[in-house]
């Protein structure tokens, strides 16, 4: 049948780019324990509102992963999901998986495809966009659309998150993006959203040539203090060695180190090397817990890009109150005690 | 074994400030550093070096002005440096900054083994060193904290979403050094002086990687910039310290701190 007209009728052109377009949006999820991630629901749910926007479906893949994690994906937004497997994919090794969704992606063309900012994504995410010759857009805060260019908006953080910067590539497809965990909002299951759950079994995938060993049980070298996220800080109103063993405790539970004040350093409590402040150490951690520290201005010129700083004191006028996302007027050793033993009694 | 290093230049972030309520970015002091995590890179090339024997060759991309960030890598054991510099080269987006990385290195083969950072820490990029693992056909291996060298496998101690696991990669292979690894070993001053004085950093142009004009487009744009809002005031409790020790945990569980 000849359907030259149809095809003039519709604009040949338009039929043309149809049919090599890049559509749809994917969500490259994870699974831990029970069932998806919060940060990949939460890419779902994103995922589900830009798909509105552009008229396109969301597309769900997930690597050796149950049934069950697909219908979750479904109710969280998914139209489809991929559950890719074979041999290479049972565990994370990153050619294989590299490989798998390469395949899957020249085969199904999407415009977007995105991925937590976790180690998976970390790994994955800049290969795949390698392969593409595509862009990749890291650690986002947010994304949106561009509809007039049909293209994603990706904010991402610069120096560290001090601003964000607003990136568009407008022309080159698929575009890659990572989003950054716990920043975008949890969203709505429904259980009866429709769409199909679809195993996509390869089975001639390179082998990794990298082995993952499992944990590692050795000591690490400590980060210098300048580059250590959580800081639990100690000054001369923790009172005693008791006090500062307490801080200590809580600094190693958290993932951090300990820091004090000139005047722990007077009291021998601290090294040189850990004093922080216009003589000593400048930091930037995520998190700053400054227990019995007085504020002087020497020691919170070091701190001043401090994310996020609590502080403990008795003294409801302390110079340190006004700077805190959260100052506790209390005893410094007493609420130390009650931190290290709540800690220890969550489960990690 | 010959190990290539790439190292960034970049503003010292320390000489930046950034005001949040002018929306505005204030440089105070223009320093040039060597990008943190590249410092690791080097560093732990130079522990290889030390303990095997290695040749050492730095890398990087940048304007003129990164030969004294290539001379300081030379100053801390380095054994030559390429310097990657060309007009046509300006305003780069990072796929194709990957790309010329990667003709040169390509360049420089054999190799056995390449370092990258993890992550610049003024882009805060973090895709560089995988994008190159994928140009150059590499197992790559990332946010690694020590490497050592095994018969002929490299043993890695590395993060996994912030826990420390092991892995073990045969070479050739890529490894992004994490900027929490061990920091760097400072100069030696005669090394200082040799560097500048006898060591040579070579200059590669454009033309030289034969790279065209349209692999050299840029594709990305920046449509701006946001900033975040000041800090608010925090709040101050008091209470038993029970009580309180809750509140912190609250907090800390709010902001996805633990
Ligand atoms: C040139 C110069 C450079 C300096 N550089 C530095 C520097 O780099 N770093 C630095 O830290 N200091 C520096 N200082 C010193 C600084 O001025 C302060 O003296 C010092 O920081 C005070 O240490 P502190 O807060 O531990 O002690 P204090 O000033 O003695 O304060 C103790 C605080 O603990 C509180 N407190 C008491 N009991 C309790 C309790 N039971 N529970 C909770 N809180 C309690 C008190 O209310 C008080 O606020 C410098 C000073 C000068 C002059
Ligand atoms: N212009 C450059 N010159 C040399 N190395 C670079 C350059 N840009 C990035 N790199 C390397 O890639 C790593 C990660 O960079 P990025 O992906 O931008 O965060 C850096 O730590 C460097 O090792």
């Amino acid at each position: 049948m000849d359907l030259d007209f149809l095809q003039s009728l519709m604009g040949g052109e338009e039929m043309a780019a149809a049919e090599t377009a890049y559509q749809d949006i994917w969500v490259v999820g994870e699974v831990s324990g029970e069932g998806l991630t919060p940060a990949t629901r939460a890419l779902l749910g994103k995922a589900r509102d830009m798909a509105n926007a552009l008229g396109v479906y969301v597309k769900g893949v997930l690597f050796s992963a149950p049934e069950s994690a697909g219908s979750e994906m479904i109710s969280y937004g998914a139209d489809t999901v991929y559950l890719l497997e074979g041999a290479g994919l049972e565990s994370f090794a990153v050619e294989p998986y590299a490989e798998a969704l390469a395949r899957q992606i020249e085969s199904g063309r999407p415009e977007i495809v995105l991925f937590n900012a976790t180690s998976l994504g970390g790994e994955l995410a800049p290969r795949l966009a390698a392969r593409f010759r595509a862009p990749l857009f890291t650690h986002c805060m947010d994304l949106g659309i561009d509809e007039a260019q049909r293209a994603l908006l990706a904010t991402v953080p610069r120096l560290g998150g001090e601003y964000y910067e607003i990136l568009i590539s407008p022309s080159l497809r698929p575009q890659f993006a990572t989003v950054e965990p716990g920043v975008l909002p949890a969203p709505f299951a429904d259980p009866y959203r429709f769409g199909s759950v679809e195993r996509v079994t390869f089975d001639d995938l390179p082998a990794g040539r990298v082995e993952m060993l499992g944990p590692y049980a050795g000591g690490l070298p400590e980060p210098p203090l300048s580059r250590s996220r959580v800081i639990v800080c100690v000054g001369r109103g923790v009172q005693d060695t008791e006090g500062v063993e307490l801080a200590r405790r809580l600094a190693a539970k958290l993932g951090g180190q300990l820091a004090g004040t000139r005047g722990a350093l007077d009291e021998g409590w601290i090294s040189e090397e850990q004093l922080v402040g216009m003589a000593g150490r400048t930091v930037r951690p995520a998190l700053y817990i400054a227990c019995g520290v007085a504020g002087a201005i020497q020691h919170m010129l070091g701190i001043a890009k401090t994310e996020c700083l609590i502080a403990i004191n008795t003294d409801p006028k302390a110079e340190i109150f006004p700077y805190a996302d959260l100052g506790v007027v209390a005893d410094a050793k007493a609420v130390l005690e009650e931190l290290n033993k709540k800690l220890d009694n969550t489960p990690a | 074994m010959r190990i290539v290093v790439a190292i960034k230049q970049i503003l010292d972030p320390e000489g930046i400030t950034v005001n949040r309520r002018r929306e505005r970015i204030f440089i105070n002091r223009e320093e040039r550093i060597i990008n943190p995590a590249d410092k690791c890179a080097l560093e732990a090339a130079l522990r290889l070096k030390d303990a095997h024997g290695a040749e050492v060759i730095a890398l990087s991309l940048g304007k003129p002005a990164a030969d004294d960030a290539l001379r300081e890598a030379l100053a801390m054991g380095a054994d030559s440096a390429v310097l990657i510099s060309d007009k046509a080269l300006a305003g780069m987006d990072a796929p194709t900054a990957a790309m010329v990385l990667a003709r040169a290195i390509e360049r420089l083969a054999p190799f056995d083994l390449v370092l990258a950072g993890q992550t610049a820490a003024d882009t805060g990029g973090d895709q560089t060193a995988g994008r190159l693992a994928e140009l150059l056909g590499l197992p790559q291996v990332l946010q690694a904290l020590e490497l050592s060298l095994d018969g002929g496998r490299l043993q890695v101690v590395r993060l996994w979403d912030g826990k420390p696991v092991r892995a073990a990669v045969s070479l050739p292979a890529l490894v992004a050094v994490s900027p929490l690894a061990p920091p760097a070993r400072y100069p030696h001053g005669a090394r200082i002086m040799n560097a500048y004085r006898q060591m040579q950093v070579s200059v590669w142009t454009a033309q030289d990687l034969g790279l065209t004009p349209e692999e050299l487009t840029p594709n990305i744009e920046s449509r701006g910039q946001v900033f975040p809002p000041e800090r608010e005031l925090g709040t101050v409790v008091e209470g038993p310290p029970a009580q309180m020790a809750g509140e912190i945990l609250s907090l800390l569980r709010m902001r996805r701190l633990i």
